[in-house]
């Protein structure tokens, strides 16, 4: 996984969910929906972040990838969308 | 007289698009009396939300065409719920039952789930459930801290095991408390005087009093004066008129956590003009009632100061009546908005001029009933539109920018294969133009319905949909038409053909997630060529 976008991840939660750190970094691979991190409205908010702070623009195809659920699976997939951008 | 506490409760499963306008209108109007009432929507709370998605993707894994879980998943986790609640009247059945439902829902979609494998997909499925009530157990301590005398929850098709559940637990530890089920209906079409209603109220020995249609005056008098009749009460049982919707308080949210919201929800109609022969809308408010102009822009604008929220959404029925009205009166004031409203296909609709002043006006969203774009079809639902003017609404709605999120059905009554490839051709010209699809399978409730009689007269009557044996698990009585052409597997194959196109297509259909939404979204941007927001 990429460590520079996991951590920038990591600390967008840290300051939006009321999460520790340490309690994220254990759940990378877990569904952040499920763990009720952030709800539908946050989500919106948080891709627009992603999308400013990386200079990315996320397909509307892409946000069929299941990876969007988990911090490892977004990490992948902002690593993709910016080498090929 | 002293203010009575009541604590007033949105069960799950219902979108959380605005905060619910019928808890907090209900809650405004007592407040007035100096009752001192709460408000909670559970479906902000995430885990318990989330229910519904576990639910889903269990369907998942038995059934094989996932497409068509979202839409019929929530009818079916609806009945589910409402029989987990009373399966103790009568156990030996239950799994029968369940069985009953998951086929009757996905027809030929589970001819090959053995006996066995029934067991565990309906074991799986209980589990969902039960983990939902349990955490409905956890929540009650939080929702009674404030010893509420009257105990309020919104018993819709999709809230009302919720429902049911919550108040069974709270009569249970807190007898004292008065338990009132409320709201717009239970089920379409499922009045006052029905034989469901009355079952709903004799198998919820739990619950005090039902009051279902416009309930502030009902439930002010309840609560003030009690009453030892019947348990049904509504404002006819005490020959209420209708209120003036001008004269109703400001929405009061202060209680909702309202940064969990997209919008701002307003109610500015009751009831609805039309008369749709699948629907029951108007039999079931009564007399269409709408506040003035004046009065929905002093609502808006009181809301947006309060809460610094610009994004608003109309909980009418349609909002043809006031929009241009509105839309003029709040560009003359300056009240800047986006707004998202149901809307019929009308003259204005179809007149770019007129679209392009409600988009400047802030109208961002639209939620068109387009159910068919075959004549006949139209014809038969008596929505009095053709083809040719909903084509040219769309083109009018989107070059003004507004997002035009339009509702189908599959196998209406009389559809047939020619009038289905009508409707597919239309989305295929139109495609451009439409920001969503949202496909429902043509859904017979057969109590309430204005195309009730007729139906029944062509598709040799109406009879019982899932058994009367399951009539204690089951709540009411359901039905079906005898011989309904389109089939019912016709119906599904036509929903599947449907969404396939509508992929085919790259329109987004029947969206269930943030995932759906932010891609609908990205979509219309590009077709569009701006940057707008989400729902």
């Amino acid at each position: 996984m990429d460590s520079g976008i996991s951590t920038w991840l990591i600390r967008w939660f840290e300051n939006n969910a009321g999460m520790s750190g340490q309690d994220i970094e254990n759940n990378i691979d877990t569904n952040y929906f499920e763990k009720g991190w952030i709800d539908s409205f946050k989500f919106i908010a948080f891709i627009m972040d992603i999308e400013n702070n990386f200079g990315i623009r996320f397909s509307n195809d892409e946000f069929q990838d299941k990876g969007f659920s988990t911090i490892k699976g977004l990490a992948g997939i902002i690593r993709e969308r910016i080498d090929g951008r | 007289m002293a203010g009575k506490k009541v604590m007033l409760i949105m069960p799950t499963f219902w979108d959380v698009i605005a905060p619910s306008v019928g808890i907090v209108a209900l809650r405004s109007f007592l407040q007035q009396f100096g009752h001192k009432v709460r408000t909670v929507n559970l479906n902000t709370e995430r885990k318990l939300w989330h229910t519904q998605n576990k639910y889903f993707e269990t369907l998942g894994k038995y059934v094989s065409c996932t497409s068509l879980i979202p839409r019929l998943g929530t009818e079916l986790l609806g009945f589910h719920m409402n029989a987990r609640v009373f399966k103790d009247d009568l156990p030996g059945e239950y799994s029968k039952y369940i069985e009953t439902l998951l086929r009757e829902h996905f027809q030929h979609f589970l001819n090959n789930i053995a006996s066995g494998e029934m067991d565990a997909f309906i074991e799986d499925l209980d589990k969902v459930i039960d983990a939902h009530f349990e955490m409905l157990v956890e929540a009650i301590p939080a929702l009674m801290s404030d010893s509420p005398e009257y105990v309020g929850c919104t018993a819709l098709s999709s809230t009302l095991g919720t429902a049911m559940f919550l108040l069974k637990e709270i009569k249970e530890r807190f007898p004292e408390v008065k338990t009132v089920l409320g709201g717009p209906g239970p089920y379409a079409g499922i009045g006052e005087g029905s034989e469901n209603m009355t079952r709903l109220a004799e198998k919820c020995t739990f619950v005090d009093k039902i009051i279902f249609g416009e309930g502030e005056l009902v439930f002010k008098k309840y609560i003030e004066e009690g009453h030892e009749g019947k348990k049904i009460i509504s404002a006819k049982t005490f020959g209420m008129e209708p209120l003036v919707m001008d004269t109703l308080p400001h929405l009061d949210y202060s209680d909702l956590k309202m940064d969990g919201y997209f919008n701002i929800g307003i109610g500015a109609s009751r009831g609805c003009p039309y008369m749709c022969s699948f629907c029951s809308e108007a039999k079931m408010w009564g007399s269409f009632r709408k506040m003035s102009t004046e009065r929905i822009a002093e609502e808006i604008k009181a809301q947006k100061e309060k809460h610094g929220k610009d994004k608003f959404y109309f909980t009418d029925s349609l909002l043809n009546h006031s929009l241009t009205p509105l839309v003029r009166l709040m560009l003359e004031e300056d009240i800047r908005i986006k707004f998202d409203c149901y809307l019929r296909v009308d003259e204005h609709a179809q007149n770019s001029k007129m679209t392009d002043l409600w988009a400047e006006g802030g109208l961002s969203r639209v939620r068109l009933g387009m159910e068919s774009a075959a004549p006949n079809v139209l014809k038969i639902m008596n929505k009095k539109i053709t083809p040719e003017e909903q084509a040219k609404a769309l083109r009018c709605l989107a070059s003004s920018g507004i997002r035009t999120t339009t509702y189908w059905i599959a196998g209406h009554p009389h559809e047939t294969e020619s009038d289905f490839q009508e409707t597919l051709e239309f989305i295929r010209e139109n495609k451009d133009y439409l920001y969503e699809l949202d496909l429902a399978v043509f859904y017979f409730y057969g109590d309430g319905e204005i195309g009730l009689s007729g139906f029944a007269r062509d598709f040799g009557g109406v009879e019982e949909r899932f058994g009367s044996e399951f009539r204690d698990l089951s709540v009411f009585k359901y039905y079906r038409l005898s011989e309904l052409r389109p089939s019912r597997k016709e119906a599904f194959d036509r929903a599947i053909r449907f969404m396939e196109s509508a992929k085919e297509l790259g329109i987004p259909c029947n969206p269930s997630s943030v995932f759906d939404l932010m891609a609908a979204e990205r979509r219309w941007e590009d077709l569009r060529g701006v940057k707008g927001c989400a729902k």
